[in-house]
């Protein structure tokens, strides 16, 4: 078994978000990092920062303080392309509210990364629907989101998280609307995916979810207050 | 991109109708005004582009076509003397009232041509020839100007000044920009318009085969006082130059196409923008994945493209119609390509500069935004 890399590194990193007169620190100086073959799990009450930490890593915020860091690269100094192309390589993602892209078909959700990637329709359509055959959605391949259930909107996320095959997959509540059997299914494909070398952070309020996890993190008030490594 | 492009448009399709409307509007305008415009200065320089004269002498104080005033016929004698000048004839103009047998009144120009040179001749002529002027009281008339078209018939009398012509030649526009134009013969334009026999409005010349008209007309001027040689070209100019600083029709024309370009820029630039902000979840989740602000930008011009297109294409469409449809009521005018070029550059200006706004508010969304 190779070493464990580390994919992401929060170092001293906080958000803080100014709105007129008021502050509110979403997360405190926090270092953490992310490695391959690892399943964390974040957990944490409402509002205490678990979004806003995986954003960090996710490289969608920049922190107020700190440094991020993803695959050695530290993000500060990087333009918007820079930026982007960096999320589009290497970090997969499924959003707390699924964010499929309305006009499109379930097929052109997941095509959509691998045509930023430069593939061309024809491949890029070809690779999103096997990537949709793996998770069963093959046949709503032409709906779009708003005809589909909540369950299988977060199937084409993950479809789509996973479709550029990203070293880092950040989900935040994938679960959520999933019934026990898809849960397991979703959850066991998860770790898998860590197990065959990617870095798989998953934000639940779930408790199901700990079975699966190698380190639990949780965070409250924008603090992580406890971690503990299972298995 | 267009494929991207397409869907959304497609998702909205009230907006994108009420845009691509907007464009449809503001072509189309523009396109019947500057039809419009087109036509008019077409009239002012009318006489002067359907001639066969190389060169138009005219009285030195005369910049229009419309509005020659008088050259003294000795002239006419003395041109054949320049060097290269092939043939001499006059023109005259002059006001008549016309009276139709039916009774309907008309004010006409009267435009005496020399026979059988005919410098100047009745042009889109549909019935009978330049010939029929030579007949005794011969006249030309255009079936435009006339309310009883219907009946008009060759041979048909009328009055003109009280004097009893007959209808020999029949055009289907060929029309003035003062009033109708009658084609006759110069000595009877001179008899029905009580011009002196001494005087012309003008002499036209057509120049001998290897002599430029230019070094002709330099010769003209050189050589003479009180008149001044044109060539025909550039009297045309300085005719359509003259008439469109005096009456306006420029300025009002361009105004009105300014103001459609910027009511269509409005209409598009806020439909755009409404239908971007509907979607700017979709747009921070294309770049939370990885597309940059270049990749999204270009979505929204793909659709202002498309739109562009569309709505240039049924303008368009409509334009020709509404030229063949002007066409019969005597408005006949040309689109030619450089309009057209012009249309679509007016097109891809309201379309783009319309897709501005929304580009800046997509431009300013923040990724972050898809966690929200
Ligand atoms: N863009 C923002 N502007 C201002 N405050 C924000 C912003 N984003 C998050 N916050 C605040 O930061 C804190 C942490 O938010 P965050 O979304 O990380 O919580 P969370 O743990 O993901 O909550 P939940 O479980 O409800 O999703 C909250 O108090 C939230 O209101
Ligand atoms: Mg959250």
């Amino acid at each position: 078994m190779p070493e464990p890399e580390v994919l992401a590194r929060l170092e001293q990193a906080k958000k803080i978000y100014q709105s007129g007169d008021t502050t509110i620190t979403a997360l405190d100086s926090t270092t953490m990092e992310v490695r391959s073959r690892e399943l964390v799990l974040v957990e944490g009450p409402s509002g205490s920062g678990k979004t806003t930490l995986i954003s960090l890593i996710g490289c969608v915020i920049y922190p107020t303080e700190g440094k991020v860091f993803v695959r050695n690269v530290h993000t500060s100094g990087l333009n918007d392309r820079q930026l982007s192309k960096l999320r589009l390589e290497n970090i997969g993602f499924v959003f707390q509210n699924f964010n499929l892209i309305a006009p499109f078909s379930a097929l052109d959700n997941v095509a959509f990364p691998l045509r930023l990637m430069g593939k061309s329709g024809k491949d890029a359509r070809q690779e999103a629907l096997a990537q949709l055959e793996k998770l069963g959605l093959a046949g709503r391949r032409k709906n779009r989101p708003k005809e589909l259930s909540g369950g299988q909107k977060q199937r084409v996320a993950i479809a789509r998280a996973l479709v550029t095959n990203p070293r880092i997959l950040l989900c935040d509540e994938p679960t959520a609307s999933l019934d026990h059997t898809s849960l397991e299914k979703i959850m066991s494909e998860l770790r898998n995916l860590s197990r065959e070398g990617k870095a798989v952070v998953v934000v639940t309020h779930d408790p199901r979810l700990e079975e699966y996890a190698d380190r639990i993190v949780r965070v409250e008030d924008g603090r992580i207050v406890d971690e503990k490594t299972s298995g | 991109m267009f494929r991207q492009a397409l869907q959304f448009i497609n998702y909205d399709k009230p907006k994108a109708f009420g845009a691509t409307l907007g464009v449809l509007v503001a072509i189309f305008l523009i396109g019947q005004q500057a039809g419009i415009f087109i036509f008019l200065t077409s009239l002012m320089t009318t006489l002067v582009d359907n001639s066969k004269a190389d060169i138009w002498v005219v009285n030195d104080k005369a910049r229009d076509a419309n509005r020659l005033g008088q050259v003294d016929m000795r002239y006419a004698r003395e041109l054949k003397s320049i060097p290269g000048v092939d043939i001499v004839s006059p023109l005259v103009l002059a006001g008549a009232n016309a009276k139709l047998r039916n009774g309907e009144q008309l004010p006409v120009q009267l435009v005496g041509v020399e026979a059988p040179e005919f410098l100047l001749e009745p042009w889109r002529v549909i019935k009978g020839s330049k010939y029929g002027l030579l007949d005794n009281g011969g006249v030309s008339v255009d079936v435009f100007d006339i309310n009883s078209m219907d009946s008009l018939e060759l041979g048909e009398p009328l009055e003109i000044s009280g004097r009893r012509s007959y209808i020999k030649t029949i055009t289907r526009g060929a029309r003035g920009f003062g009033g109708s134009l009658l084609v006759t013969t110069v000595n009877r334009a001179r008899t029905l318009g009580k011009v002196p026999a001494n005087k012309a409005s003008a002499i036209l010349l057509a120049v001998r085969d290897g002599f430029p008209a230019d070094s002709v007309v330099a010769a003209i001027n050189r050589s003479f006082f009180g008149i001044r040689a044109w060539e025909r070209e550039a009297f045309s100019q300085q005719t359509r130059k003259e008439n469109l600083s005096n009456s306006g029709i420029g300025t009002s024309t361009f105004t009105l196409i300014i103001f459609a370009i910027i009511s269509g820029m409005v209409i598009i630039g806020l439909t755009l923008y409404s239908a971007a902000i509907e979607r700017l979840n979709d747009y921070a989740t294309m770049k939370a994945i990885g597309a940059s602000n270049g990749y999204v930008t270009r979505i929204i011009l793909s659709q202002a493209l498309l739109i562009a297109i569309v709505g240039f294409s049924l303008a368009a469409v409509l334009l020709v119609g509404f030229r063949k449809g002007i066409a019969g009521a005597g408005v006949i005018f040309e689109y030619g390509w450089m309009l057209w070029v012009g249309l679509l550059l007016a097109t891809l200006l309201l379309s783009l500069g319309g897709a501005l706004l929304a580009i800046f508010r997509i431009r300013k969304v923040e990724p972050a935004s898809v966690f929200r």
